[in-house]
């Protein structure tokens, strides 16, 4: 319904625009979800100990129409909108829109657990690597640093220093790119022990 | 259809990644974004999780990112 809407007016569609249509969708098709289903997913969701409810989060990206880099995350998450029937639940969801800026930044999103620790905590054994040392001290700097190279490098510290009971994360890592010249492009296949370092 | 939609209507390049907070259904996955005024780079993990009753299985090598926009339904790889 969404999308039709949007082809009938016939313009051209930015990234939100895409997200938004996209989050309503998905929003109305779960809540067609019976009751005992949508309790289903509730006790789910409580088991695993899922932060504000949430549910799923997905991330569209791409060169908006303005020609900028943007990503859009849209999470989705259970809610109870009738705090006298508490029976009742129903999805919803809400987005947040990145643009890029002249100094690059680093989105996450799923198993971030290691890495928001290295971020967040200081004294990580990630953190104390010479190579985040000095990546760290580039991206503060406002160096150049290959976004490609970055990606793909966290993204093996990841499941490198992931606790060795998680089995959640693994090789091969893709690595893409989407810019203005060249679109979409899947960029590298990397196995195990052949991830580059950080750049700095 | 979805994605035929999406092409005829949108002229930006976009991608679409999903994770579910549960493995239940599919990805446990992670995804690092860099985003700067060149462009944007993804990398992704390749591991496929499914959960049947009590038993857990496993297929690495999944890509999970998905082109919505100019040169799908593939695009273009080096």
């Amino acid at each position: 319904m969404c999308y039709a809407d949007l082809l009938k007016g016939g313009h051209r569609v930015s990234v939100k625009e895409l997200a938004t249509a996209y989050a309503k969708l998905t929003t109305e098709q779960l809540n067609r979800l019976s009751d005992s289903e949508k309790a289903a997913v509730s006790s789910l969701v409580q088991q695993l100990g899922s932060q504000n409810n949430q549910v799923m989060e997905s991330i569209i990206t791409g060169i908006d129409l303005d020609g900028s880099p943007k990503v859009e995350t849209i999470d989705f998450y259970l809610s109870r909108p009738f705090p006298v029937y508490p029976d009742i639940l129903r999805f919803e969801w809400n987005v947040d829109e990145a643009i890029a800026t002249e100094a690059p930044r680093v989105i996450l999103s799923g198993e971030v657990g290691v890495l928001r620790s290295t971020f967040q905590n200081g004294a990580t054994p990630i953190s104390e690597l010479p190579s985040v040392k000095a990546w760290s001290d580039a991206m503060r700097e406002g160096s150049h640093v290959n976004a490609a190279q970055t990606a793909e490098a966290l993204l093996n510290l990841a499941i490198k220093y992931s606790p060795p009971d998680q089995t959640r994360l693994s090789y091969p890592i893709f690595v893409y790119t989407i810019d203005r010249g060249s679109g979409l492009r899947k960029i590298r296949t990397v196995t195990k022990d052949k991830a580059v370092d950080l750049p700095h | 259809m979805t994605k035929s939609r999406f092409n005829r209507l949108s002229r930006v390049v976009a991608a679409l990644l999903t994770c579910f907070v549960w493995p239940t259904t599919g990805h446990a996955t992670l995804y690092v974004i860099v985003l700067n005024r060149q462009g944007i780079a993804i990398a992704s993990d390749s591991r496929h999780i499914t959960l049947e009753g009590k038993k857990i299985t496993t297929s690495d090598g999944v890509e999970k990112l998905v082109s919505l926009g100019a040169g799908s339904p593939s695009y273009r790889q080096v």
